[in-house]
């Protein structure tokens, strides 16, 4: 038997996201603002200006200070080759979003992803609204004429307009559904660490996405999203059982999975599962 | 279904247990009841004979004791059906024992009368007294006769056993200005049991002895007037001070058996053990804690170029973003087999 047992159901975790939606939303809307030129009364130009362009507009949580309190975190404009003005404003903003343990019983699986939803295995549903900057025909013009002049006249190079985004003020919007599976598995914690700290870590297995046209589009935004999820969304999702320290028993708690159980963790029976055994020590404090 | 459930088995409760509640000093003190009002019969009158007789006017002997000791560990802790949980056999070890008998024995005017007359037909001094005991109030205070015995070098090697019978409560706490579900150790039945003692107390008689030997030269050193002493043993029929005090504390030869019946009977030591040792698990620690507050994203600052969606333009220095915390509610404790199993919700 484990010394300790520990689950957590769907319903709670679906709750506290979007008890999270409300009160963090930067950690959901992500935005790279166009920029615009700015200049003083004399016309002389004193800097730029950004426009923080969302599909879908951001409330703030009720009792913050809205010129202190941030809605969207800051991404970097997307560079594509023969973008003169430097990178292009987008916004991606998750609207909506849930987790289903195994047996599936909140999310529909589209067929790609082989429903329904194997055992020991999660789904994942995110609504996500996007968007992209497109400058005016004016604006391009503008550009080459400013791009051709600097480099002519003046001999700056590229550089300056690199670093810049391009100034528009609306975006292109479409949305998008995400569907994900996936399933937990532990390894040991990279590192010299005596005794050796297991992590538990997220795999995802599967990733679609929906309702966006033509296909081949899709296709591309499927491997984006796969990417970005393998490469920076789950290097963030690990748990390692590193000793846990509660102050106010004084005592710590040194964990380590149950070993000889089929699944551990679990994802069943709507629940994330985890069984512990803990080696229970009183706390060294400084000095003693 | 809980949003959350925890479980946590025996031996880990046991383990926390035994971390949280040793060490502690418990000190408690107590004595015997009824000390002022219990009396030796005073007097007696004879219907049959109408004569009436005086006895010593002697409160019983006064117990008190002072007394530390401390938690060393719980052998064994057992969830049982019903929601409760036995905590097996908790030694504990004394770190002080000091026993005090006294007696208050009612104050006596004792002299104002003449030893030695001069016989009537010496001349001139004829009738007269020649040695006059002065009037003096022998025994004022209360109590009268403090024997303090240090028993802790006996009781130092005794390891007692207490066995406790708890229900599990969940108390709303607060600790530094945070709230905090604490689960609490609730103790219905506490057992006391000062096991195998008669045979560790072999250096009673001689603990006993000194203390009353110095009370005594004590005693005697406050009446410089020996002879006056000598009379008034005499007036009570005992041969010594020594010995007065030993008899009316009914202190005959098995030394052992009248200091476990003061312990035991004069002092009740198992029900104030009891006492202690059921305040100490009532206002303990918790065996464990659970914010109020499941705070899941702490206070963070940052710097305002990394975020946006300000009402006007980003301000100038850093940013302060609120900590995010989920309300803990209906928490609850129950017994499963072998297991104690929490569980909460969160509300959103």
């Amino acid at each position: 038997m484990a010394d300790i047992y520990g689950a957590i159901t769907d319903s709670a975790i679906n709750r506290a996201i979007k008890f999270l939606m409300r009160w963090r939303p930067a950690l959901f809307n992500f935005v790279a603002p166009s920029q615009y030129p700015t200049f003083d009364g004399n016309g002389y130009f004193t800097g730029f200006g950004e426009r923080w362009l969302t599909c879908s507009s951001v409330k703030w949580p009720p009792g913050v200070d809205h010129n202190t309190f941030p809605r969207y975190t800051r991404q970097d404009p997307l560079k594509m080759p023969g973008v003169v003005g430097g990178g292009i404003p987008f916004c991606a903003q998750i609207t909506d979003a849930k987790i289903d343990f195994h047996p599936s019983n909140t999310i529909d699986l589209p067929v790609a992803l082989t429903p329904p939803l194997m055992n020991q295995r999660f789904a994942v549903w995110a609504d996500v609204s996007c968007g992209v900057g497109c400058p005016t025909d004016a604006l391009i013009d503008a550009l080459l004429d400013a791009h051709f002049y600097a480099h002519s006249k003046f001999k700056l190079t590229p550089d300056l307009f690199n670093q810049m985004t391009l100034d528009v003020e609306s975006l292109i919007c479409f949305s998008l559904e995400l569907f994900a599976t996936g399933r937990l598995y532990t390894q040991p914690q990279p590192g010299p660490s005596n005794p050796p700290v297991t992590e538990i870590r997220v795999a995802v297995n599967g990733v679609e996405v929906q309702n966006v046209r033509p296909n081949g589009l899709e296709d591309a935004v499927e491997c984006y999203i796969r990417m970005y999820i393998r490469a920076y969304v789950l290097p963030k999702l690990v748990l390692a059982l590193e000793p846990i320290i509660v102050k106010a028993l004084g005592v710590t708690f040194t964990p380590t999975l149950t070993s000889g159980l089929p699944n551990n963790p679990a994802i069943e029976q709507n629940e994330l599962r985890v069984w512990l055994d803990v080696d229970v020590t009183k706390t060294k404090t400084s000095g003693s | 279904m809980s949003d959350v459930t925890l479980k946590v088995s025996e031996q880990t409760f046991g383990e926390v247990f035994n971390l949280v509640y040793p060490g502690k000093s418990l000190k408690f003190k107590g004595e015997s009841p009824g000390a002022k009002d219990a009396a030796i019969k005073t007097s007696e009158t004879s219907t049959e004979t109408s004569k009436s007789k005086t006895y010593l006017n002697v409160t019983v002997p006064w117990f008190a004791i002072d007394a530390e000791l401390h938690l060393v560990a719980a052998n064994g802790i057992e969830f049982n059906d019903g929601n409760t949980f036995t905590i097996n056999e908790i030694d504990i070890a004394w770190d002080k024992l000091i026993l005090k008998v006294g007696l208050d024995i009612p104050t006596m005017k004792f002299g104002g009368f003449c030893l030695f007359k001069v016989p009537k037909s010496v001349p001139v001094f004829g009738g007269q007294c020649a040695l006059e005991v002065p009037p003096i109030d022998l025994f004022t205070k209360t109590p009268d006769i403090e024997i303090p015995l240090d028993l802790s070098p006996i009781f130092k090697s005794i390891i007692t056993e207490i066995s406790a019978i708890c229900s599990i409560e969940i108390r709303l706490e607060n600790e530094k200005g945070k709230d905090y579900w604490a689960v609490h150790p609730d103790p219905i039945a506490v057992d006391a049991d000062l096991v195998d003692i008669h045979d560790t107390l072999g250096q009673a008689p001689a603990i006993l002895y000194a203390a009353v030997g110095t009370i005594v030269l004590n005693f005697q050193a406050a009446f410089p007037a020996t002879w006056v002493m000598d009379v008034f043993l005499g007036f009570v029929g005992l041969p010594t001070m020594t010995s007065l005090v030993l008899d009316v504390l009914d202190i005959h030869d098995d030394i052992e058996e009248w200091l476990m019946k003061a312990l035991e009977q004069s002092i009740g030591i198992d029900n104030l053990l009891m006492e202690v040792i059921f305040d100490a698990i009532l206002d303990g620690d918790a065996v464990f804690k659970t914010p109020k507050l499941f705070e899941i994203l702490e206070e963070k600052k940052v710097k305002p170029d990394e975020l946006g969606g300000f009402a006007v333009a980003a301000p100038a220095g850093d940013v302060t973003l609120p900590a995010v915390s989920f309300p803990v509610i209906k928490p609850e404790v129950v017994f499963d087999d072998d297991e104690m199993v929490l569980t909460f919700d969160f509300e959103f």
